[in-house]
């Protein structure tokens, strides 16, 4: 349980960092406006890989799910 | 959730690759080469091959304990890393012509590496269909491992040796000096190596899912 509370901590503290990014405005202090804001283009790339990582673990549960079933019916 | 660890390894790494890949500096030379930027697909364009290679490696290794065993869970496993192995290979081919479009100027130059890897995975297109021509589950199983023995340093000749030996485009072969010519090179290891990593881990995640189906799918049948 207390694993779970330090995660959704460290969740929110993720949260509040970016939202303090993306309101930043001045170029010299967001990360997301330096650089030519390729920083954008990684968030992206990130995002659209953790969305790959969570269909992959979705069809691992439903994997876990079908194995179980199975052992349940053989035993 | 045990042995959850290497999933996220394989995440970790392959964000910091595609993330670092595009930040990190890149060296004079390259710039003023044929590459440009382009230099930036050795993060993403290799680790496929690399890739790919460990997990010929590791189909070949399930593929003898098969051989010596007779169990039919080596068996899947063999074929399923072999499957990820063509995918991870179709994925290189496919992003190397599009990265040798705009360097050699063609799609498809007339180049060793390049045949060498394309009659490599026709060979394991073979083996795939090979295996579902058997109907009989244990002559399929004995009759694609041995192939896949076979077929395994084929392939290494092709895309490895017989490139060196003649002339290539590619960097490493027929005198053509690697990467390290464009001095740098620390800072490029240190975001292509953590790439290869990441991306092989993937490619372990995708096989086990398979081999997984696999399982469900004859314990069913029984």
């Amino acid at each position: 349980m207390n694993k779970i509370i330090k995660g959704i901590m460290n969740a929110c503290a993720l949260i509040l960092l970016l939202a303090n990014e993306v309101a930043a405005q001045d170029a010299e202090t967001s990360l997301f406006r330096k650089e030519g804001k390729i920083y954008v283009v990684i968030g992206i790339m990130l995002l659209i890989l953790s969305g790959l990582t969570a269909y992959l673990i979705h069809i691992e549960r439903r994997t876990k799910k079908l194995e179980d079933q199975i052992k349940k019916g053989r035993s | 959730m045990k042995n959850v660890w290497w999933k996220v390894l394989a995440v970790l790494l392959i964000g910091y690759a595609l993330s670092a890949g595009l930040l990190i500096g890149i060296p004079n030379l390259a710039m003023n080469s044929i590459l440009e930027e382009t230099i930036r697909n050795l993060f993403y364009h290799v680790p496929m091959w690399f890739g790919m290679n460990i997990l010929m490696i590791v189909s070949v290794i399930y593929a003898i304990r098969y051989l010596k065993n007779g169990q039919e869970k080596d068996d899947f496993a063999s074929v399923e890393f072999a499957n990820v192995a063509v995918l991870f290979g179709i994925l290189g081919a496919l992003t190397g012509s599009f990265w040798a479009r705009f360097t050699w100027g063609q799609f498809w130059p007339n180049d060793a590496k390049l045949n060498g890897a394309g009659i490599g995975l026709l060979i394991y297109l073979a083996y795939l269909i090979l295996r579902s021509g058997i109907e009989e589950p244990n002559k399929r199983a004995r009759v694609s491992a041995v192939y896949n023995v076979f077929a395994f340093p084929v392939f290494v000749v092709l895309i490895w040796i017989l490139p060196r030996l003649n002339d290539s485009l590619h960097p490493g072969n027929g005198g053509n000096p690697g990467f390290s010519s464009y001095d740098i090179d620390q800072n490029m290891r240190m975001v292509f190596y953590p790439a290869v990593a990441g991306w092989t881990l993937m490619g372990v995640w995708y096989a086990s899912l398979k081999i997984r189906l696999r399982k469900i799918e004859s314990a069913e049948n029984v």
